[in-house]
């Protein structure tokens, strides 16, 4: 019922009185002549109905017939209300562009979301998909999934599948990363086991091939561990792939390097913030200074987001700094701080891969760098393969 | 060749239908509740107004009665009766 009245709306149908004469006839009548006529109810002798602009003019015949006199009442729907303001350009203007901009926003993508990622970052994927051509701004017909979904899957590397969903106004690209593969042992290929710095071993067990050194040899870079070649009583040599673990308490230095002479901004001067606004993509500032590249920018951005979608709307608020940049020198006392800093970090980080068991740090410095050194004995897996290469006799 | 005056044979399923055409009197009429009532086969209006309708068919005059009554639709195929509806009474017409 709404639709039809949407409808008739849309149309325009004047409500209308009609009285003098003879009702029944009257409805009779219009009814014969196929005229829509509907809601029609009577009151003190008069009857008031609804019918279209046109049809009202062809209903004086049957008024005319039935002895009753007819008169509008009210005039209803688009074409009353545009032929009302017909005189005002503007707003005409403006209902028109205000069409123009529903259909336009209503058919572009405004919002793109990643679903199943966990490796792979969603920035990743979005700046993908986006010179792919799936950004906010783009027109929903522009994007054709097939294509891009084969694109992508060439351009992202450790995805088994993606698709792209047009939803709405949101373009929602749904990924599976691929499950990285084990290992694979070649051993139909034949290598020994050498290790990988100097050391004293520690532990030694040979999967496959015949250890070579004990617990307590001390070894050095690239000697054999344990050996791929084996003999067996009749004395005919087999190769093998050899495979297991040696570890060892090994010496390692690790060295960190501070710069003495540093450059350093200073703000000075005065500091200015002007706003600019992100519409798809498309920035525009609302300021029309122009700064040198003696001021710096820090800009801060609010987006529009509603029910955890973000939309492709922002405001930025952009801090400009004037500053200049001057040479320091740092006292050894300084260095030796930022020093110690860099190589808790560093021992941090060596600290997955080994054990350290001992540490002992030596410094030195000129004019140009303070060096800081950490000598460590440390306790690591040293057994690195090394291919046994077969070369033809001439 | 057929003659123009001998009437055309009818068969059994037409002859059933023409029957009951007759005892119902060519009129369909459906309500829902005591407010709304669909009539199709109304030839004409003969009497309207909020308290009462009557509606000419091919053999009888339906009317009805109540308060508030009005014809939201009528056309050829159908009429449309809305309001609160007490009585519905078929007359010979």
């Amino acid at each position: 019922m709404i639709v039809f009245e949407l409808i008739r709306r849309l149309f325009g149908y004047v409500l209308f009185s009609a009285g003098g004469g003879f009702a029944e006839r009257f409805l009779n009548c219009a009814a014969k002549e196929r005229i829509k006529i509907w809601d029609v109810k009577r009151k003190n002798g008069v009857i008031y109905a609804k019918t279209y602009i046109n049809s009202y003019k062809r209903i004086r015949n049957s008024a005319r017939r039935s002895g009753m006199s007819v008169k509008i009442e009210k005039r209803i729907g688009f074409p009353f209300f545009a032929r009302r303001y017909r005189h005002r350009v503007g707003l005409v203007f403006g209902f028109v562009v205000f069409l123009v901009l529903t259909v336009y926003f209503s058919s572009i993508v405004w919002v793109v979301e990643v679903k199943g990622n966990e490796r792979i970052s969603s920035e990743k994927v979005v700046s993908v998909l986006s010179s792919l051509g799936v950004r906010p701004g783009v027109f929903k017909s522009d994007i054709i999934p097939d294509d891009l979904q084969y694109a992508a899957t060439k351009e992202i590397e450790g995805i088994e599948w993606i698709a792209v969903n047009i939803n709405g106004a949101v373009a929602t690209i749904e990924l599976r990363e691929d499950t990285a593969a084990p290992e694979i042992v070649e051993r139909d290929k034949p290598c020994n086991i050498v290790a990988e710095i100097d050391g004293e071993i520690i532990s030694i067990s040979a999967l496959l091939g015949d250890k070579c050194v004990s617990v307590g040899d001390g070894v050095t870079k690239g000697q054999l561990l344990i050996s791929g070649v084996s003999e067996d009583a009749n004395g005919t040599v087999f190769y093998r792939h050899a495979m297991g673990s040696v570890v060892a308490k090994t010496g390692r230095e690790f060295i960190v390097e501070i710069p003495m002479r540093r450059q350093e901004i200073s703000y000075v001067g005065e500091e200015k913030t002007r706003y600019a606004v992100d519409v798809l993509g498309v920035k525009l500032n609302l300021y029309f200074d122009s700064f040198d590249e003696n001021w710096i920018k820090d800009r801060s951005e609010t987006r529009l987001t509603v029910n955890e979608k973000t939309f492709p709307l922002a405001l930025y608020s952009e801090r400009f700094r004037q500053y200049v940049i001057y040479e320091t020198v740092l006292t050894p006392a300084e260095a030796l701080e930022l020093a110690k800093e860099e190589m808790s970090a560093l021992l941090e980080e060596k600290g997955e891969e080994m054990q350290i068991e001992e540490i002992e740090y030596v410094m030195g410095y000129d004019e140009n760098v303070f060096t800081y050194v950490a000598k460590c004995t440390c306790i690591e897996e040293i057994a690195v393969k090394k291919e046994i290469i077969f070369q033809e006799n001439p | 060749m057929r003659s123009k005056d001998k009437p055309m044979k009818l068969t059994k399923k037409q002859k059933l239908l023409k029957a009951m055409e007759f005892s119902i009197g060519g009129v369909k009429l459906y309500m829902i509740d005591n407010i709304r009532a669909e009539v199709e086969g109304c030839k004409s209006i003969v009497a309207y107004d909020e308290w009462g309708v009557k509606l000419l068919t091919d053999k009888f005059v339906v009317g009805f009665e109540g308060s508030g009554l009005q014809i939201t639709r009528y056309d050829s195929a159908m009429t449309i009766i809305e309001g609160f509806i007490n009585t519905v009474q078929y007359e010979r017409g």
